[in-house]
């Protein structure tokens, strides 16, 4: 459920914009968050509700972008770029290492709960390729070395 | 925004001079120059999404999408003669048409398809595409009415444009990105919409389709006949589309004073009872008590014996006819004329009848620039869904506010415009401390015309908002919301409908027997005007508009169907009009003042009426007491399309025509004369209701008077319609056929006087504590959609709509079994517990369940009271 705060909030963030169409993006950061990582249905409508919008305008919107999830996650959600940059400088050998290390395609969610494994499109830091996002943080300039490290971190 | 400076620019080498504001498409397209496009559509706002009408403009350096340029001084702009242009287009046909997949041969679309004709006009004309298609979903059902295929998809978003701008509903969108967007509802969700049918229309491919109108034809195996929708008061401009001589679909007629480019899904998706295989096809004559075929010359002379036995024995005052909200005007003016001239009666009505002094709407577009829209006892979305768009198009685009005073909730309550549920009957104290609420927002001078606004502010004294709550049930704060939106409204507008007569200020609070005299059921409906009336005049003398249930109930009352009033709603009792009547007709007329409907009924009961016509009305369902009543007389004879509940107890069933199968006309609720044209042939022997009535009046007149009934056509009817009524002198027939004409409207002395009402106290009924108001849905088993399969499936099922307050003190649960109980009967129904209906208040929609509501009504004119027992 939403909590009070965040709806306080969106209402707030709705309130900034002319358009409620340009704060759906921070509302739907927030009730990812209190949803546990993902936007189930029910997130969506309560979303669309504080919004004044329609349920399929919001849905529509959450399914544009690979960094809102409709599927349950783990924990952690790891997002692999596999654009131009990060793939010449072997991020699609990095992505199966990932897959091999925590037993999972892309999309999915490893057994014990932990990690969910996202391909996606540029995150904008080619400066720093081969690169990923955990949750909302970077991790740049990536090595196998280097993703053990970073996964042994994360309870 | 359009604006009346011009810019001058060139395109394809022609100088163009337009408005400010234009886009280069519309500039390119006004001087004739065709740009293909996809996603623009004219009632649309642009979005640039397709890439077809890519164009050069000198000076920029990519290729622009013309329907989002705008028109700039000195612009140059090259559609054809741009080889980058033209190469550019040739291309995008060919990147749709690689996915796009090549089932043309049956697809619904092919043969009025822009994808198609646009492949064949600028595509490549082969593929070089060798590849497998992108696979989507190809036969995946949006809901009851429209189909969906994926593949066939463009990704335009005209669709969803349609339901977001126009109608509010934004249940379509584009889920997923890249080569993966699919067009779906979210999570599946059904389209509820009732406008959803126009995305088939604007879909440029075969992506949307009508589950209705599926592999039925080819489009061009269709006859397009125009017509005009006969299912509400709006009076839609159609196309019935006819094969094989059954009607397959309907597709809007562009009307900008009416429907614009649109028609809602009833209008579109519930054409079938025309073609229903229980349509009457052959007279039926009762012999032995039994309903049988027999031929026209059979059924027409014991018609005309029947009546002649009557008037030979019991005279003309034992005869009478009821007429209809729903046949033509030449319908309605024949039958009026038969029974007048050759029954000599003005034993004549109609049901639904237009209250006198009740004034039409001017205009549907009008609308959209309205301010403030108060809706009074009216659903536009149920009863006259154009209206609604038009509502919801001063809404969305213009911000207006809509304030809907109705015991319960209805959909235009949506755009958090004040909801003032009261109680029923309890309307005359809303509307007076409305007034009262505006009076106090130091209305600016408004009331300037009227003369005596010191006595109105002395009659409201005592009708304060707050001293009001108890009686209405509506919060003191709501009225205040809705009177300081009024109060600074530039542009209000009040409509008004007819459950505003019933349950405004007199309601529930006289219980009339049936058949009480009309002047005291006046006394009922004069109130609910005059409250209406002074709101509008203390507003500055506003439009106030009443919109009726029914396709042709102005036309019914304007041709004169009525115990009062002759054509052009002229007084029987005046002698120079029934003199130049009487010449019109040939023959002498009755100058007695006729029976109403209920007077009818009386006459029923105490056994002086001995022979009725009934034509295209089924009073016996919808009138429990007149059910009774209509088989206790002797001779009753039925025109209609089906065996109704009142056919089942005539002597003599005459099948009639649909809208479908005979020419006529019709006046929508804004006045608007409109032609209705024969598309098919009747079934079996149903015949034109003009003919039916032309037939039998032969058969009874004598020698010297058949002349005047030597009607040949629909159109004879109309030309002396075009002489007897005083409004139709200039009559113009091809603007009838073109877009409806409208008689002049007949000037009204401005009110400038404020009516004082008196309250009258509801009674209460201890056993009986909630009061029962009704209204109509969208899809219902009326008489006509009952027997039109598609809507069906939409219909809800019967339930009582009951106040969570009222539910707990009554211990009753959401989807509770229950019976409905008043003084008359009671009906079994499922319990819906919601607060979109007044405290005290129960809300039952009309004609879902078997058995009708009317079993609880003592009478047609007051809502009951009820309980609601376990």
């Amino acid at each position: 459920m939403l909590t009070d705060k965040s709806k306080e909030e969106i209402r707030r963030i709705r309130g900034e914009y002319p358009d409620p169409d340009s704060a759906l993006l921070p509302a739907l950061y927030l009730a990812q968050k209190d949803y546990g990582g993902w936007l189930p249905e029910e997130a969506i409508d309560a979303v669309a509700e504080i919004m004044e919008l329609a349920p399929a305008r919001v849905g529509a919107m959450a399914s544009f972008y690979t960094l809102f999830q409709r599927q349950p996650v783990g924990r952690h959600v790891i997002y692999v770029c596999t654009n131009v940059a990060c793939s010449l400088l072997g991020a699609e050998h990095l992505l199966e290492y990932l897959g091999h290390k925590l037993g999972v395609e892309p999309g999915e969610t490893s057994a014990d709960g932990r990690f969910t494994l996202v391909e996606v499109e540029c995150l904008g830091s080619c400066g720093t390729a081969p690169m990923m996002q955990v949750d909302e943080h970077y991790f740049e300039n990536l090595t196998e070395e280097k993703i053990d490290r970073i996964l042994a971190e994360l309870a | 925004m359009t604006t009346d400076r011009m810019v001058h620019l060139t395109i394809d080498d022609q100088e163009i001079g337009c408005p400010e504001g234009w886009t280069v498409y519309e500039a390119a397209t006004a001087a004739g120059i065709h740009i293909p496009t996809f996603c623009h559509h004219e009632k649309l706002v642009p979005v640039g999404a397709c890439r077809m009408c890519l164009v050069e403009i000198e000076g920029t350096l990519g290729l622009q999408t013309s329907c989002t340029a705008p028109v700039r001084e000195g612009m140059v702009v090259r559609v054809h003669t741009s080889p980058r242009a033209v190469e550019a287009r040739r291309a995008n046909i060919e990147f749709l048409l690689t996915n796009h997949p090549l089932d043309c041969p049956v697809c619904d679309k092919g043969g009025e398809c822009p994808l198609q004709d646009q492949a064949l006009l600028d595509g490549p004309g082969n593929s070089r595409y060798v590849e497998e298609k992108r696979h989507k979903s190809k036969r995946y059902p949006l809901g009851e009415f429209i189909v969906l295929d994926q593949e066939r998809c463009v990704l335009c978003w005209r669709c969803i444009r349609f339901l977001d701008e126009w109608a509010g509903d934004h249940e379509l969108d584009l889920f997923g990105r890249g080569a993966g967007t699919r067009l779906t509802t979210f999570q599946g969700r059904p389209l509820t919409s009732k406008w959803q049918g126009n995305t088939i229309d604007i879909c440029p491919v075969g992506a949307l389709t009508s589950r209705i109108f599926r592999f039925e034809a080819r489009v061009w195996e269709l006859t397009n006949t125009p017509s005009i929708c006969p299912l509400c008061s709006v009076g839609c401009n159609t196309f019935l589309g006819v094969k094989n001589n059954e009607v397959r679909r309907i597709t809007p007629r562009e009307n900008p004073e009416i429907n614009d480019v649109w028609v809602c899904d009833k209008g579109r998706f519930a054409h079938s009872f025309v073609d229903h295989p229980e349509r009457l096809t052959t007279p039926l004559v009762r012999r032995d008590g039994k309903l049988e075929p027999a031929t026209w010359s059979e059924a027409l002379d014991v018609v005309a014996r029947g009546f002649k036995a009557v008037l030979d024995q019991d005279g003309s005052q034992a005869i009478a006819g009821l007429g209809s909200t729903r046949v033509s005007n030449e319908a309605s003016y024949l039958f009026q004329r038969f029974v007048r001239s050759v029954l000599q009666t003005n034993n004549l009505d109609h049901l639904e009848r237009m209250p006198s002094g009740a004034t039409p709407l001017q205009s549907l577009p009008n609308l959209e620039h309205r301010d403030v829209i108060v809706l009074l006892g009216a659903d536009p979305s149920t009863e006259a869904p154009l209206v609604e768009l038009w509502i919801k198009k001063a809404v969305l685009r213009h911000g207006a506010k809509v304030i809907v005073i109705n015991p319960h909730k209805i959909e235009l309550s949506r755009y958090g415009g004040p909801w003032l549920g009261y109680r029923p009957g309890s309307g005359l104290a809303l509307l007076n401390s409305l007034m009262r609420a505006l009076l106090d927002t130091g209305l600016r001078d408004r009331t300037g015309r009227a003369t005596n606004v010191d006595e109105v502010r002395a009659w409201l004294e005592p009708f304060g908002p707050d001293r009001v709550e108890r009686t209405t049930g509506v919060q003191a704060a709501a009225i205040r919301q809705a009177a300081e939106l009024l109060a600074q409204a530039k542009q209000p507008i009040i409509l008004y409908g007819p459950n505003w007569l019933l349950e405004g200020p007199a309601g529930s609070a006289a219980l009339l027997p049936t058949g009480a005299p009309s002047e005291q059921r006046a006394g009922l409906v004069r109130p609910a005007l005059d409250l209406v009336a002074n709101l509008a005049l203390l507003l500055g003398g506003v439009e106030a508009g009443f919109v009726p249930w029914d396709h042709n109930t102005l036309g019914a009352l304007e041709m004169g169907v009525a115990p009062d009033l002759y054509p052009g709603q002229q007084p029987v009792t005046d002698n120079r009009v029934r003199s130049r009547m009487a010449s019109f007709w040939g023959s002498a007329l009755s100058p007695v003042r006729g029976l109403d409907f209920d007077g009818m009924m009386v006459a029923a009961r105490e056994e002086g009426l001995k022979a009725m016509w009934i034509l295209g009305a089924d009073p016996a369902r919808h009138c429990r007491v007149a059910g009774n009543l209509l088989g206790q007389i002797p001779f009753l004879v039925v025109q209609d399309l089906f065996l109704t509940d009142t056919a089942s107890l005539a002597e003599v069933v005459l099948p009639a025509t649909s809208f479908a199968e005979s020419d006529g006309s019709a006046i929508n609720l804004t006045g608007r004369l409109q032609a209705v044209t024969a598309a098919k042939y009747p079934p079996g022997q149903a015949r034109a209701d003009w003919w039916i009535i032309t037939q039998l009046a032969r058969l009874m007149v004598p020698p010297k008077q058949q002349r005047a009934w030597a009607f040949s056509s629909p159109q004879h009817v109309l030309d002396e319609m075009a002489k007897v009524l005083p409004g139709y002198r200039n009559l113009d027939r091809a603007a009838m056929l073109a877009g409806g004409w409208q008689p002049p409207r007949p000037q009204e002395a401005q009110r400038r006087v404020f009516t004082r009402v008196n309250a009258v106290t509801p009674k209460e009924d201890p056993e009986y504590p909630l009061v029962l108001c009704t209204g109509r849905l969208l899809y219902d088993r009326g008489a006509l959609l009952h027997h039109a399969e598609p809507v069906q499936h939409v219909v809800p099922e019967g339930y009582v709509m009951i106040h969570p307050g009222d539910a707990g003190q009554y211990g009753l649960a959401d989807g509770d079994g229950v019976s409905l109980v008043s003084r008359a009967g009671r009906l079994r129904s499922t319990v819906r517990v919601s607060d979109e209906v007044a405290p005290g208040t129960v809300f039952a929609p009309l004609n879902v369940n078997d058995a009708p509501l009317s079993v609880l009504f003592d009478d047609r004119w007051t809502w009951p009271r009820v309980q609601v027992v376990k």
